[in-house]
């Protein structure tokens, strides 16, 4: 339901670009872009932070570090390999890739960083992870494990792609995922803004 | 901009493991979706202004966010899998 609701935002915010918005220019849009993402930060931020439960961590705390170690890496190394991509160049590409499924922070973040196209591939990319994540994780279960296969979602495995998770992989794999998505959460826009900032 | 998303992040943990230890219950997924939803309107607005550039690049935008974000979350599981020493549980 969530991300029909995101993605419909989104494309009706596309479709009113259509209409002749007087004086309306994507400047201005964009300054209400980056307000939007301050409050929208701010709110997923009070959000985790409430959610930090000492117990949970200690219990999966290493099993969830080396998940999400992998997740990290994993992405990395498809960020380093999209640099390739002449329109995307490494710093496009690590920004997108460094969002870890997390597409309603990426996408904003880089096009208010690096400019419309590389937002729009931000979005689209981290939006087809999670996408990606409710047709393949039962899949990957099977193949890999459902600890494992957990990686697939970055950070979405602790709110949209739990729902699937939890279903398919059961109870033993739930809360490990919630913490990996807690962890990337919280890995992401320091990632994102070091790939926005230290790049050239 | 970059640093003033970090710190409100940052603060905002802090007031999360704040309001926690206070013991003060609340529920922000409404408030999150509404301010998602405005966040994302606003994004696709930003980005149709830009007409000319949209039309040029979507094609290709869409074809490579699909491969990047299927291989992102492929190799993510893979390295993982090694990581924990192809462990199948």
């Amino acid at each position: 339901m969530m991300p029909i609701l995101l993605v419909g935002s989104l494309l009706a915010g596309l479709a009113l670009s259509s209409v002749d918005l007087k004086g309306l220019t994507s400047n201005d849009a964009s300054t209400a872009v980056d307000a939007l993402l301050m409050a929208f930060v701010f709110i997923v931020s009070v959000d985790v932070g409430a959610g930090l439960d000492k117990k949970m961590i200690s219990s999966l705390g290493k099993d969830a570090l080396l998940l999400s170690a992998g997740t990290v890496v994993g992405s990395l190394l498809v960020g380093l390999a999209f640099s390739l991509v002449p329109s995307l160049g490494l710093k496009g590409a690590l920004a997108a890739s460094l969002g870890m499924g997390w597409y309603t922070l990426d996408g904003p973040l880089v096009a208010s960083a690096i400019g419309a196209l590389a937002g729009a591939i931000g979005f689209l990319s981290n939006f087809f992870r999670e996408l990606f994540t409710f047709l393949a994780y039962p899949l990957f279960r099977r193949r890999l494990g459902g600890r494992s296969s957990i990686s697939l979602g970055g950070a979405t495995t602790m709110d949209t792609t739990l729902t699937v998770i939890s279903a398919v992989g059961g109870q033993d794999v739930e809360a490990l995922s919630f913490l990996h998505g807690v962890i990337i959460t919280l890995m992401v826009p320091f990632l994102v803004t070091l790939a926005l900032t230290v790049i050239p | 901009m970059l640093p003033e998303v970090l710190a409100v992040f940052i603060i905002g943990i802090f007031v999360g493991q704040a309001l926690r230890w206070r013991k003060q219950r609340f529920h922000l997924f409404t408030l999150s979706a509404v301010v998602a939803s405005a966040l994302l309107f606003t994004l696709g607005l930003s980005i149709g202004l830009e007409k000319e550039t949209l039309l040029h690049i979507l094609p290709e935008a869409a074809g490579t966010s699909l491969l990047l974000g299927a291989t992102s979350a492929v190799t993510s599981a893979l390295v993982t899998f090694l990581i924990r020493g192809r462990k199948r549980d």
